[in-house]
């Protein structure tokens, strides 16, 4: 055991006083020189040894009761549950959620360094034979000296990636299995956040159902730190695109400012002052408390955001309406030469600083480059024409077609569109594909003309069909992004696109146009980021017209160009939590300035690499997540042995006050028996002598 | 009287003279060595008829019944009650107990007005007296004589008594049975903080010899009572064992002691037909010694 206030034990000789002051007592009582000893001794004798008992009795629970204040007063610390430690464990692993959640504040401390402090100060090295931490960035479990070193540990810090609760656990097991440890305690530190926890992952069963068959014990201490923020507000910048207008480029940022659901329902907003604000629109002259009231509604109704771009600030305001406060296309002109840069937006401090800032990056606008892939001696005339007229002339377009095999040469991340004309790609020329869509790129799919049985995201070629007489196109999506109408509100010619030629699709899709008969022409593929878009004939001219007619194709190609070159410039806004091994390379231009080099993919800021800018920030996710309760939490662990501990901020040693209230108990139940054993009896009624 | 003239602190002239008007007599049959108030054992010529008995060889036959032997033709004699003076022996308890005292007197202070008096009286009305101390051992024994200047050494010894030691009461009146001699009456003057069976036994040894026994048993009223309040550390007056108790809580089982004590000793003293008095300090001692007196006044076998 150890103590907080150890001073206080050089006190613990005064356990001693009840016996002193007895024996000086003894001195006070009424000495009296008796005859009828006989009779008293007979007196005495039917309860001698009972007093005598009682006597000592009182002594005892008298200086118990001194002596449990006395370390009590001590603050005594022990890690297990009820103050008991029940043996040494043969390891104790701290599970730390460093998600942004848990940088809410409350009285200057945060959650997560309330809670380390805690843990440093709460827990004793003495516990466990070995102390491993698994904190949420790595999700890796490192061997730790102690719980105190968790004060120390550079790991222990606030990150803008979101926690993955169960992965952690995960690693916490794997480690405990491999490494054949014996009682294992786990102090998982949260605020339940249910994007962390992902409660509906059907991995909680499997990794609690392995848990409970493991022939060791786990014991499973939850630090609850799920208390509500009161007045927080987050920033998020939606969409960021540079334009040229007139010789100029701007900056136009799409801004959503969200307040989170804390204590009070409302903004803070009282009736008084609702009722001065009323009272102000009716046009009465207002007192200097309507005043006061009426500008604390007017500040509630907006938020105020400061944009800082390469060191330069403005500020500007954000109307709220209700929770939401949303800035649309907010144009900040950049200066002549000014082609890359980083910039931030940025609440004023609340309860949780990490969502008060949204990093960006800007660069020179992504290229306007295509890549055709064919096979050698494939007719892609058309298709490089649709890819190469640039509707910009200041923003020309850039084509090379590639073969099939040299997808590995492709410059992915530079590139807007691939147009595929060859058998679907698979192995690593498939993954490159998924890569590419999944940062936002856009593929077009043509039909081959050999025979592929290959299958992409579920779709698929048949057979080359002969529409005989040729078919047009029946129906087609006008809402759709690459056949609805211009921005005049012309319609595309997809009517009268005319095929003689196509091959069935296989799988399913959003079909986005049908032919006479009703088969699939052009469908799009279910992918979550990105676009892939299957067309059923080619632009050859014994296939169909669409190079001849070339408006239908030309603008298709356009917008999905446009499109990626959208993905190129955004795909260097990632979220936190997503693992670029160049990280830790990057030069940090603005952020945290305590983050690690290998957590900079972590942590939110503007970084620079070799040929990019980068902007990290954390997830979407991160601002939407809604608090599970307990309730919630505790099935998640099954049969385990769990136990939940309060969160209480600012208060490191809120673990020993559990042993403290021991001790105060084990005080109030001596004072107690010696109060029965002291109480007066009544005195029996007199007997005639 | 008595002839040193000297005040005396245990006797009080006016309760002396009204106690004189109650005689002091014994319950049993005396063996005096002159004539005086109290029955004796021996039947002889003297003016009372006591009864009749049968002629045995050897009666003197000038008391023969000779109108009996008319009429019945069977010899019977005359007996009379002989008159004798009475031999009264105070003892005294002299252990440390008697010093104990809660009423402003000591059990001693009121032992000596006690016996004093009834010394006093028995010397006045032509009794021998004597006095024995008994604290661990028999102190003084002073035999029982009819001399006024005995009377004097009596008192002497009795003003003398300081009370210490340990209660050898007991094996004091053991002694004294063996010891005394002729039959007296045996007033004892205690606290009789003994054993009862033990006390019986004197009593009966006492008896037996034929001696009449008073017992007066003095209790003082904070030992009935037992009415203390506060935590006291008790002290064994006779010696040094001391007990820290609670008087409120004990003195339900201090009263059921102290009450089976005294029905044990009243017992031994009812069938021993001892007369047992119990005596509280703060009893008017005149009264007591009345009440004792008055009582004795019946005729025989009245005690």
């Amino acid at each position: 055991m150890s103590f907080l206030a150890p001073v206080m034990l050089l006190a613990l000789p005064l356990a001693a006083m009840p016996l002193i002051i007895h024996l000086l007592a003894l001195r006070r009582y009424q000495t009296i020189e008796w005859a009828a000893m006989p009779l008293l001794f007979a007196a005495q004798q039917t309860s001698r040894g009972y007093a005598r008992l009682r006597q000592w009795l009182i002594l005892a629970l008298r200086t118990a009761a001194v002596a449990a204040l006395l370390i009590a007063a001590a603050r005594p610390l022990m890690s297990s549950r009820f103050g008991i430690t029940l043996g040494q464990a043969d390891a104790a692993i701290v599970l730390l959620d460093r998600s942004p959640s848990m940088q809410q504040r409350t009285r200057g401390v945060s959650k997560l360094a309330a809670v380390v402090d805690r843990l440093a100060a709460g827990l004793d090295r003495a516990a466990a034979n070995r102390w491993l931490l698994v904190e949420s960035g790595r999700g890796e479990v490192r061997e730790i000296d102690g719980p105190a070193s968790l004060d120390n540990l550079p790991q222990t810090t606030g990150l803008a990636a979101s926690a993955d609760i169960v992965a952690m656990l995960e690693a916490a097991y794997e480690y405990v299995r491999q490494n054949e440890l014996g009682q294992t305690e786990l102090w998982i530190a949260s605020d339940f956040r249910s994007n962390d926890w992902q409660p509906q992952s059907g991995r909680w069963t499997t990794l609690t159902k392995a848990i409970e068959a493991a022939p060791w014990q786990v014991r499973v201490h939850l630090l609850a730190y799920d208390a509500p923020a009161d007045g927080n507000r987050m920033i998020r910048i939606e969409r960021l695109r540079t334009e040229s207008r007139a010789g100029t480029r701007e900056l136009s940022l799409s801004l959503l400012v969200e307040e989170e659901l804390g204590k009070d329902e409302e903004s803070g907003i009282d009736d008084d002052a609702s009722a001065a604000a009323n009272s102000n629109r009716s046009g009465n002259r207002q007192t200097p408390a309507e005043e006061s009231a009426t500008e604390e509604i007017q500040s509630a109704r907006e938020a105020t955001v400061q944009l800082e771009i390469d060191g330069a600030r403005t500020a500007t305001t954000v109307p709220m309406s209700g929770r939401r406060g949303r800035l649309n296309d907010y144009r900040i002109p950049l200066a002549p030469g000014q082609e890359r840069g980083w910039g931030k937006v940025t609440l004023p401090a609340d309860a949780n600083p990490a969502d008060n800032h949204f990093y960006f990056v800007y660069d020179e606008p992504p290229p306007r480059r295509t890549a055709i892939v064919a096979e050698a001696g494939s007719d892609t005339r058309a298709l490089r024409l649709a890819a190469e007229i640039a509707p910009d002339a200041a923003a020309p377009a850039r084509v090379e077609t590639y073969a099939p095999e040299e997808t590995s040469v492709l410059p992915w991340e530079a590139t807007a569109l691939v147009i595929w004309q060859a058998p679907l790609p698979t192995g690593d020329a498939a993954r490159r594909i998924a890569q590419f869509v999944d940062s936002g790129g856009q593929v077009f799919f043509f039909p081959p003309d050999e025979a592929d049985n290959a299958k992409l995201d579920g779709m698929g070629w048949g057979a080359w069909q002969d529409a005989q007489p040729p078919q047009h196109v029946d129906s087609w999506q006008t809402g759709s992004r690459l056949l609805g109408p211009t921005d005049a509100g012309a319609a595309l010619p997809v009517g009268q696109i005319r095929v003689q030629r196509f091959r069935d699709l296989l799988g399913e899709g959003n079909v986005l146009a049908r032919l006479d008969d009703g088969s699939p022409l052009i469908v799009q593929a279910s992918v979550e980021r990105g676009d892939v878009v299957f067309w059923a004939t080619t632009p050859r001219p014994e296939d169909s017209n669409l190079g001849q007619q070339g408006v239908a194709l030309y603008v298709a190609v356009q917008r999905a160009m446009e499109q990626g070159r959208d993905a190129l410039a955004a795909a260097r806004l990632i979220n936190a939590g997503k693992k670029i091994d160049a990280a830790s390379t990057w030069t940090p231009l603005a952020g945290t300035r305590a983050t690690i080099s290998s957590e900079q993919s972590l942590s939110a800021g503007a970084y620079a690499s070799e040929q990019s800018l980068w902007a990290v920030n954390r997830p979407v996710d991160e601002d939407a997540a809604p608090t599970l309760s307990r309730n919630e939490i505790l099935p998640l662990f099954g049969e385990l042995d769990v136990q939940i501990v309060d969160g209480v901020q600012a208060d490191p040693a809120g673990l020993a006050e559990q042993v403290s209230r021991g001790f105060l108990v084990v005080l109030a139940l001596a004072l107690l028996a010696e109060a029965g054993l002291t109480l007066p009896r009544r005195p029996a009624q007199e007997r005639a002598a | 009287m008595l002839t040193d003239g000297k005040p005396r602190e245990f006797l009080d002239p006016q309760a002396l003279v009204r106690l004189a008007r109650c005689p002091l007599t014994a319950r049993r049959p005396m063996q005096g060595t002159v004539s005086g108030r109290h029955r004796s054992p021996h039947r002889g010529a003297s003016v009372e008829f006591a009864e009749y008995r049968r002629y045995v060889p050897g009666d003197d036959l000038r008391r023969l019944h000779w109108r009996a032997l008319a009429r019945t033709d069977r010899y019977y004699v005359k007996e009379f009650a002989a008159d004798t003076n009475l031999r009264c022996l105070l003892v005294v308890d002299a252990s440390a107990s008697m010093g104990f005292g809660s009423t402003g007197q000591t059990k001693i202070e009121y032992a000596r007005r006690l016996v004093g008096t009834l010394g006093y009286l028995a010397g006045s009305q032509g009794d021998a007296v004597g006095l024995a101390a008994v604290g661990e051992h028999v102190a003084s024994d002073i035999p029982p004589r009819r001399n006024p200047a005995h009377l004097v050494q009596v008192f002497d010894a009795l003003e003398s008594i300081q009370p210490a030691g340990t209660t050898g009461l007991v094996a004091g009146l053991h002694q004294l049975a063996e010891t005394l001699g002729q039959r007296a009456m045996v007033v004892v003057a205690s606290d009789f903080f003994v054993e009862p069976e033990l006390l019986r036994s004197a009593w009966e040894h006492l008896l037996d010899r034929r001696h009449d026994v008073i017992a007066l048993h003095l209790l003082d009223p904070a030992e009935v009572d037992f009415s203390y309040r506060r935590p006291m550390r008790f002290v064994d007056i006779e010696g040094h064992d001391a007990v820290l108790a609670n008087p409120a809580e004990i003195r339900d089982r201090y009263l059921v002691a102290l009450n089976a004590y005294l029905e044990a000793v009243q017992r031994a003293a009812w069938e021993t037909s001892v007369d047992y008095r119990r005596v509280r300090l703060d009893d008017d001692y005149e009264h007591v010694l009345l009440e004792l007196l008055a009582s004795r006044m019946g005729g025989p076998g009245r005690q």
